[in-house]
Order: structure tokens, then sequence, then C-alpha cells
């Protein structure tokens, strides 16, 4: 019964604060293949559009665009295009920054032009952390970092079929607008 | 917590200075699969042909696919087997086209004709002395290109009596009672243009 009250307060505070909010984020990544000797660094931007408190929790979506030059699946391997789902808790160091951590998960697509294959999907396991800068009551930056555990979809050889894994890192400067 | 700065920012100028850039030798990729025998020929009683595939990459490497493709045989006079194993049908004569396919990529057809048999004959093979118990039964096809060849497929055996015959893997043998026995060896029984009858009195002692 403690609990279920302990819950119901912390629920109902959440609830009473949160916002609906959106944004972008701008930065850098790397990825770095686990199973085969390939990497890839280049821009990435997002959008976003989150649920909650600045300074304590949030549910977080985003649509990614990753900005490709690497040709490792293929000789034309393009841009990749994701979707991330996170959960966020933040804390209230000071009035004028909020760290916070994330974990979640995404998945993605990209074209490439193999014989048997003209696209790849994959699936990512998300673990971050930043920190909210505010600038108003509706509006922050946003810095932070993300890692990310790569799963691709099985490229076919016929005699083959292998699934590459990676480990992406992100580095990312972003806006927020809180309504 | 100073460390973790550090690193990050560590790895955020790493990025920076390596951003755009990355691997550019691609994975190897399939050019193509391949049968490959060319046109073959196999004789309406024998029992079958292996065919191999070969898959080939764009670094020039090769693989057998044999037993990773599909095989297709355009008529039922030839089937094939997953493992590309052409065995003869029911039928004396004909043609049939073998392809492969794996997704989007095939290859073929590879044409294996099947010579028909113009006649048969059928014997003992008891060194010219008969005796009971088992005995070599022998069924040998003159074929369209004069070969003459001993049957193993598309033949059936029927006796008048009691005797029996058996089959072990090639050879078929016969096991003889006392007496006369009429052996009766029908081929091709499914094929209307051509089902053809031989028989043989066999006299053991």
């Amino acid at each position: 019964m403690k609990t279920l009250l302990f819950f119901m307060v912390l629920a109902s505070s959440l609830y009473s604060d949160a916002k609906i909010y959106t944004g972008a984020n701008y930065g850098f990544y790397n990825e770095s293949f686990t199973n085969t000797l390939a990497e890839s660094s280049n821009q990435l931007a997002s959008i976003k559009l989150g649920y909650g408190k600045r300074e304590a929790y949030a549910i977080e979506c985003s649509l990614e665009f990753l900005k490709n030059n690497s040709k490792i699946f293929s000789a034309e391997d393009a841009n990749k295009y994701a979707f991330n789902l996170e959960l966020i808790k933040a804390f209230e160091l000071t009035k004028h920054l909020n760290p916070f951590v994330k974990i979640g998960f995404g998945t993605g697509i990209l074209k490439i032009e193999r014989k048997l294959q003209s696209g790849l999907s994959y699936g990512t396991f998300n673990v971050g952390l930043g920190a909210y800068i505010p600038l108003s009551e509706h509006f922050d930056f946003e810095v932070g970092y993300l890692y990310k555990a790569a799963s691709y979809e099985q490229i076919d050889t016929i005699v083959e079929q292998t699934s590459y894994k990676s480990d992406i890192n992100m580095f990312y400067t972003g806006l927020n607008v809180r309504f | 917590m100073k460390q973790i700065i550090t690193t990050l920012l560590t790895t955020l100028a790493l990025m920076l200075t390596a951003c755009g850039q990355g691997t550019s030798a691609p994975l190897k990729d399939v050019v193509g699969i391949k049968i490959n025998e060319a046109n073959q020929s196999i004789y309406s009683t024998d029992a079958s042909i292996q065919l191999s595939a070969t898959v080939t990459y764009d670094d020039n490497s090769t693989d057998d696919v044999t037993e990773y493709v599909e095989w297709k045989s355009s008529t039922d006079k030839l089937t094939v087997s997953t493992s590309g194993v052409v065995s003869v049908g029911f039928y004396n004569g004909g043609d049939s086209n073998i392809s492969i396919a794996y997704e989007t990529l095939t290859d073929g057809p590879v044409n294996i004709a099947l010579i028909p048999m113009k006649d048969f004959n059928i014997t003992v093979s008891d060194g010219g002395t008969p005796a009971s118990g088992d005995q070599p039964l022998l069924a040998t096809g003159i074929f369209e290109d004069n070969t003459s060849r001993v049957i193993l497929r598309n033949i059936l055996w029927d006796l008048n009596n009691s005797a029996t015959i058996s089959i072990e893997g090639n050879d078929t043998l016969i096991t003889l009672l006392s007496g006369d026995t009429k052996i009766t060896a029908s081929m091709f029984i499914y094929d209307n243009d051509y089902n053809q009858t031989e028989e043989i009195i066999y006299t053991a002692p």
C-alpha cells in the first residue's frame, strides 16, 4: 500500500509539471564495427518530441539523420535514418544546469546497392548522458553523449548470412522548446 | 567526473577530426551464379547425373553454391533435387532444361538430353550352368546412339511363379525355384509412346 501511494505521489508530481517539448539536435558520430574492419564518422541531426519535466523525467522520441560517406556494405551506402525512443532521468544540479541520463532503443534503415539487397535495417540499444542548460521557462540548450550498440540486418552472400554489429558514439548539441 | 569529461572531449575531438571519413572498401558482393556444367545427355535408363553451381564475387573469389540455390527442371522427364542431382523420370526420351535461381539471380538453362532406348533384352547370367538359388538378372538396352548399356531404371520385372527378385544397389538378383520360370520385363510402363515387354523362360535344375 505504501509503495502504491509512493508511486501515485511520484506520478502526480511528474504529470503536474510535465510538458510537451520539441527540439532539434546537431552533432557528430563515430561508428566502429566489431566484427569487420570498418568505421564511419560524420554529422548527425535529429528532431524530437517529448513529454516530461526538464529537471525530473521525460519520455522522448526522435527522428535521426546520419550523414554517411563510408562504403561498408556496398559501393553506394546511403545516409541513415533512424527512429529512437528513450527514457530520460534528469536532475536539478543548479538552476542553470540539469544533467540527465537516458536509455532507450532505436531502429534505422539505410539504402545500399548490393546484388541481393537494396536496403539494410538495424536496431540499436541506446544509453547516454548530458545536460540541459535552461535559457528560460520554455527554452533550453542540450548537450549530450549517446552510445548506441547497433546490430544490422544480415548481409547475404548466399553461402553466408552475416549480421554486422557496431558501436556508435555520438556527441550532439541541441535546442528544446517546452510548451 | 573530470576524467569522464576529459574522455568525452577527447572522443569529440577525434570525431571532429575524422568527420566525413570512413571505410571505402565495401564487403564483397555477389556478382552472379552459374551452373558449372555445359549441356549434357543421359540415357533414359540411367539413374542420375550430378550438376553443380558456383557463385562469383566482385573480388573474383568463388564459392560452391550447389546446395544453396533452387534447382528447376522444365519438364517432368527429368527431375532435379535440391542438391543438383538430375534423375531420369519415367519417359523414354525428351529434353529438359535445368536452371537455377537464388532470389533475383538466375542462370541456365542447361539442356539435358534424354537418349531414348531402341530395344532391350534380358538374360540370366549364370555362366551357362543353370542353378537354383540367387542368380544375377541382367537387362541390357540398345540406345539411339547404338550404345549398349545395363538398364538401371524404368524396368518392371514380373515372374509367373513364387521365385523372387531382389535389387541390391545396381544389381538385380533372382532367387529361382526348380523347374520353369517365365521372367517378364516391361520397360517404361508410364510412357504411352514407348512401352515394350520382353520375356524369357528359364529352366533351373
